[in-house]
């Protein structure tokens, strides 16, 4: 147990214990830490998947009730419009898991690189939407 | 923070263990406050500002009965009339019963009687209480520039289409409050599930423990999708994408399906984590273990669970099917079942228990007793006949005020009873605390009670004026908001008082077992000096002055 670290700085919960590089005062150890953050992000997901859950109903609800006005409007979406956005999405996706892997491994420098690029990518896709 | 650092080993201890340095004089200054990390001082910053939108909530309620106490509308105009009443549903539920128990006492002794230093994620804990200030303020704004008039529930096509009050202004608000709320429950599931000490398995967490986890759950699931219809009506009243509109296509009655979604489980958040209140002090009061602890535990659960499954029962008369409102009415009534296990395995507890009566034991039994009448109305509410009768009347606000007022609020004063030597280290009055106790029991008797009588006269909901023939019920309503009011200002003014008069608190001024008992009053910054080791299950009593299940740990 830390417990060591517990006479050292009792007064200082904003300034790093120096016990550990990149290990949180409240944590006693990284695995710890490493799995709090994992089921944090996680349960942050299901938030999201709830949050979006409403949205997905109502669309779904309208879906049954007006199919003719759905398939009317389908026409006039773009294909290679919407196929371009499709690759540009999925890009994006393994440029942040790069990201996060290059965070992983120490590689700051990669991981911003990667980081900028998902930026460039998100804002490529919005721009796409506007046409 | 930083500035004491220097005070390095201040594990030096005082012979009777208490220690020199602990987190409230561990630095000082509002930038020490304000950027806090520490779960214990974030609970403190909630405790003040739920407190004044408890005050301002208040305030409305006092004029809403001075209103109500003569039978003609002379003090305000419905329109004014109307804005008090939603702003003091506002205020009420989404600024001081939701956050209430968890942000305060949740925070506060979550990682206490876990045995962990922290929440695990102290940022975030510190974002959502920045979160919560910004939606109140919001609210507040709005409240100052004309409030919003359509009543806590926001309903379609009047929110959307005809009032010209704050809706988006309000709507926003609550929507950032409802992140706070959201990260919240995040922090706790995380923190109950990775921080518990060694030796502290499942069953043997504390059911205050539980109580919070199964609200944490709520907070999670439902609070985003209320969040979402939040939106959509700030969307339908500014863009008018026609989601809630029929003349564009849509249907004012989705609403309230998202809306019920999560305001019917949020009441479980006000509830739950007062219940978990509740089993700590009949436990502690009575010297026992809490009788069949696992049912208590797993009744948290299953009324979380159950609590997703009842929104229809809200528009039993807004033309959902019938069909669906018979499924919806047992689903409702099986939620009784939860609670009722809960209320008998108290009541079984007390049972040949050496029962003494301090200040939080009688919060409890009013608990009790107020939280029965509320359910068991609840349980003729869920019966399709007797809700088309009392639908939208005065039954309904008693109903609801036992559960949220009798209930949520007795438990928070008990907890905050129970706990404040260990928040503050100082004790309070006993005879005025004891009296507190009893004048709000009674206040709110008197206050509510009648109102069961007048709703089930017919007296509708939300009017400002009413036939002559229920003034006497509405009158005895007013004097009894009167002395409730009183005993929500005697804490209120003995509790200040003790922060600075109060005699020292012992570390365990009840004998209580429990983990938060264990360390000093008021906690080191990081909780225990010595990292606690569990090895029994919660409640041994009799408890010697340090309990068994504790011994010096690695």
């Amino acid at each position: 147990m830390a417990s060591d670290a517990h006479g050292a700085s009792p007064g200082s919960d904003a300034a790093a214990h120096g016990a550990a590089a990149g290990l949180a005062h409240h944590f006693d150890s990284y695995e710890q830490q490493r799995d709090s953050a994992a089921l944090g992000i996680w349960t942050f997901l299901v938030t999201e998947i709830l949050f979006f859950g409403g949205l997905f109903a109502a669309y779904g609800l309208y879906r049954s009730l007006y199919p003719e006005v759905f398939r009317a409007s389908s026409h006039t979406l773009s294909i290679q419009l919407g196929t371009f956005n499709t690759v540009v999405l999925i890009a994006s996706s393994l440029t942040m898991a790069l990201a996060v892997r290059g965070g992983q491994t120490g590689k700051g420098k990669l991981a911003a690189g990667f980081l900028v690029l998902t930026l460039v990518l998100g804002s490529v896709f919005l721009v796409v939407k506007g046409f | 923070m930083t500035a004491t650092a220097s005070a390095a080993p201040a594990a030096a201890t005082t012979p009777d263990g208490s220690p020199r340095t602990h987190y409230l004089n561990a630095a000082y200054g509002l930038k020490s406050w304000l950027l806090t990390r520490d779960h214990k001082r974030i609970a403190l910053l909630y405790l003040v500002s739920i407190s004044v939108f408890f005050a301002l909530g208040g305030l409305m309620a006092v004029l809403i009965r001075m209103e109500l106490a003569t039978p003609e509308g002379d003090l305000f105009q419905p329109d004014i009339y109307n804005r008090l009443f939603t702003m003091h549903g506002v205020l009420m539920i989404f600024f001081f019963l939701i956050p209430g128990i968890p942000a305060v006492l949740g925070n506060f002794l979550i990682p206490l009687m876990i045995g962990a230093r922290d929440l695990a994620f102290p940022r975030i804990n510190l974002l959502s209480w920045y979160l919560y200030s910004a939606g109140g303020l919001l609210t507040l704004w709005a409240l100052l520039h004309g409030g919003v008039d359509t009543g806590w529930t926001f309903y379609t096509p009047l929110s959307t289409n005809y009032v010209t009050t704050s809706v988006l202004t309000v709507g926003v608000g609550i929507f950032i409050a409802g992140f706070s709320s959201i990260l919240t429950g995040l922090n706790f599931v995380v923190t109950i599930h990775r921080m518990r000490a060694p030796g502290l398995t499942w069953f043997r967490l504390p059911l205050f423990v539980w109580g919070h986890y199964a609200t944490s759950i709520i907070q999670i699931l439902g609070t985003p999708v209320v969040a979402i219809a939040i939106l959509l009506i700030a969307a339908e009243r500014s863009l008018h994408i026609g989601v809630f509109d029929p003349k564009l296509g849509g249907d004012p009655v989705l609403f309230q399906h998202l809306f019920w979604f999560y305001s019917h489980p949020a009441v479980y958040i006000m509830i739950l984590p007062s219940m978990g209140v509740i089993s700590e002090l009949v436990a502690t009061f009575s010297r026992k273990p809490i009788f069949g602890y696992r049912f208590v535990a797993f009744a948290s659960i299953g009324i979380a669970v159950l609590g997703f499954l009842v929104w229809g029962h809200h528009m039993f008369v807004a033309g959902q099917s019938i069909y669906a409102g018979v499924i919806f009415s047992v689903l409702s009534m099986l939620v009784a079942v939860p609670s009722a296990i809960k209320v008998f395995n108290w009541t079984a507890t007390l049972y040949k228990g050496s029962i003494s009566w301090d200040t939080p034991m009688l919060y409890a039994l009013g608990f009790i007793g107020l939280f029965t009448i509320g359910g068991l109305t609840g349980v003729m509410l869920a019966t399709l006949g007797i809700d088309a009768h009392v639908h939208d009347t005065y039954f309904i606000i008693a109903h609801f005020h036992y559960i949220m007022v009798g209930g949520a609020i007795m438990g928070y004063l008990g907890g905050l009873h129970f706990w404040w030597p260990k928040i503050t280290g100082r004790m309070y009055p006993v005879f005025w605390s004891k009296l507190s106790a009893l004048v709000v029991f009674v206040g709110f008797n008197v206050t509510f009670f009648p109102q069961f009588i007048l709703g089930y006269l017919g007296m509708p909901r939300r009017y400002h004026s009413y036939p002559p023939e229920f003034q006497v019920l509405n009158v005895m309503s007013s004097a009894g908001a009167t002395v409730l009011g009183l005993g929500y200002l005697m804490p209120l003014i003995y509790f200040i008082w003790s922060m600075r008069y109060g005699p020292k608190a012992p570390a365990n001024p009840w004998g209580a077992t429990g983990l938060e008992w264990q360390t000093t009053s008021p906690p080191p910054v990081e909780n225990f000096l010595i990292q606690p080791v569990v090895t029994a299950p919660p409640y041994t009593y009799p408890a010697p002055k340090r309990a068994p299940e504790v011994t010096v740990g690695v």
